[in-house]
């Protein structure tokens, strides 16, 4: 079953996507592919805004019926705004990862390490290889 | 070991559900989203594939006699062929080997209906019991024999009044045995109106399909839900689950069944250790609690103190859907009204409760 893959976005290998905002500002949530793996979303850990992470440090973490995952800053960053409406309606990330169930708007600290990341193309190529 | 498949298993993968393996069963954890399941079945009606149940016969004369002293809830005051009763199975030191339902078929003639993960322990347990009781009939595991389908919401009498019409007005915890080898209980382990086919398994598909066909033409939602609904609904409605809430190291005082434990009344294995305990309240016991968010204990989290102490430990925790914020249950040690489970992403905040979280029952207000 062929998981929705956003065209414009950057991904990591857990699952974590960027999309440019303006200039060094990004949004950044978790894959279609990542919210079916989890099952139903029931909880969203949001990081706290304002604070600095360096690339693969936790930022927060995602509670499913399944299991509880952690979410890993793609890259140095800040973190600007979260996604509050995800406290009272976690499911968000389940009915539109790439949209509506965003989960924080952040500041890259080190855009060089932008080149790292999968696009989508590489991102897909990645989902085939791990089945 | 060999994993077992029931009379639903090709139904299940034709459904698209996903499979796990389960007690030594494959078994459909869910078919669609776990939390749709949880809420249809509290709001509509659910199906639930529940074969991997296991099924023990205990046959003869003086069945009765030695069921009522190997169990602990009432077994010789329910009505023969009609009325059956929930039970821990218990050691003579109090602990539990497993929990089940008993059904009474004739006074000679007894049902269990206990875990899968459970039935070759159940079945040691009880030929054990036997000899010791010099019980001589006899006690057979019929576990490959039955399918056991559970129908379960409050619209589940609306189906059953169309489908199977005999069966629809059977009073809560009684059941009916029919000529076909079928027998229907009004049970369940939802915390919801409902009712469980205890079929021989030829029969199964035609059940299933009858259930959702009549649903369907009732205009009634009804579907299948999986084992993820059927845990985090039995949570939420404060049924102990085997492995979680019951094991074999907590008494069925500790683990809160001391309501199933006639021991003012009767005489049974484990009764004087059993009777001892509801007196001086043993310090390990179990608890419910819950938090102020979504996010929900984890069966493992270590439960603290607001020290950081450990006073326990976390033995089930979910999302509940209905009550909307995250539930468990835990051994504690120590008392404490309020708790912390601890976890790799930070304390989670926990205020201590009384079971069940959910009801759909009326019931009687505890003074």
């Amino acid at each position: 079953m062929g998981k929705h893959v956003h065209e414009s976005c950057l991904y990591t290998k857990s699952h974590e996507w960027l999309l440019q905002h303006e200039s060094d500002t990004y949004v950044m949530g978790i894959s279609d592919h990542a919210q079916d793996s989890l099952g139903d979303i029931t909880y969203l850990g949001l990081p706290e805004v304002g604070k600095a992470f360096k690339a693969g440090q936790v930022i927060g973490f995602v509670e499913s019926v399944k299991a509880v995952s952690d979410i890993y800053a793609p890259v140095d960053l800040e973190v600007l705004e979260v996604n509050s409406t995800l406290e009272q309606a976690p499911e968000t990330c389940n009915h539109d990862p790439f949209g509506k169930g965003w989960i924080a708007k952040i500041k890259v600290t080190q855009s060089e390490q932008l080149s790292e990341l999968f696009d989508a193309k590489g991102y897909e190529a990645y989902l085939s290889e791990e089945q | 070991m060999e994993t077992k498949r029931t009379p639903l298993t090709d139904w299940h993968k034709a459904a698209g559900a996903k499979l796990v393996p389960f007690a030594g069963w494959v078994m459909p954890l869910s078919y669609t989203s776990q939390v749709a399941e949880h809420v249809r079945t509290r709001t509509s009606a659910s199906l639930f594939d529940v074969s991997h149940m296991g099924q023990i016969c205990i046959q003869g004369p003086q069945a009765d006699v030695f069921c009522d002293w190997l169990l602990p809830n009432t077994v010789s005051g329910l009505e023969i062929g009609s009325q059956a009763s929930y039970h821990p199975l218990c050691r003579e030191d109090g602990t539990i080997v497993d929990d089940l339902l008993i059904y009474p078929i004739s006074t000679d003639h007894y049902l269990l209906c206990v875990n899968a993960v459970n039935v070759d322990k159940d079945m040691q347990h009880i030929l054990d019991q036997a000899k010791i009781f010099r019980f001589e009939g006899s006690i057979e595991n019929k576990s490959d024999q039955f399918a056991q389908i559970a129908l379960q919401g409050p619209k589940s009498q609306a189906i059953l009044a169309q489908a199977y019409p005999e069966w629809a007005e059977l009073r809560r915890f009684r059941f009916s045995c029919a000529d076909s080898g079928w027998l229907v209980s009004r049970t369940g382990y939802t915390g919801e109106d409902g009712y469980e086919f205890y079929i021989p398994n030829q029969d199964a598909v035609s059940v299933w399909e009858t259930l959702l066909e009549t649903a369907e033409s009732l205009g009634v939602e009804c579907a299948p839900a999986g084992l993820g609904a059927r845990d985090t609904l039995r949570l939420e409605a404060g049924y102990p689950l085997y492995g979680h809430e019951l094991d074999d190291e907590h008494t069925a005082i500790q683990s809160g069944l001391g309501l199933f434990c006639k021991t003012e009344h009767k005489t049974f294995l484990g009764s004087d250790v059993l009777a001892a305990q509801k007196q001086t309240s043993p310090q390990t016991r179990l608890v419910a609690f819950k938090s102020e968010s979504k996010r929900a204990p984890r069966q493992g989290q270590m439960l603290t103190d607001e020290h950081g102490h450990e006073v326990g430990q976390v033995v089930s925790g979910a999302f509940g859907p209905t009550v909307g914020v995250g539930i468990g249950t835990g051994f504690l040690s120590i008392q404490r009204e309020q708790v912390w489970a601890v976890s790799p992403q930070g304390r989670l905040s926990l205020t201590v409760c009384e079971l069940p979280f959910y009801t759909a029952f009326k019931r009687k207000k505890k003074e």
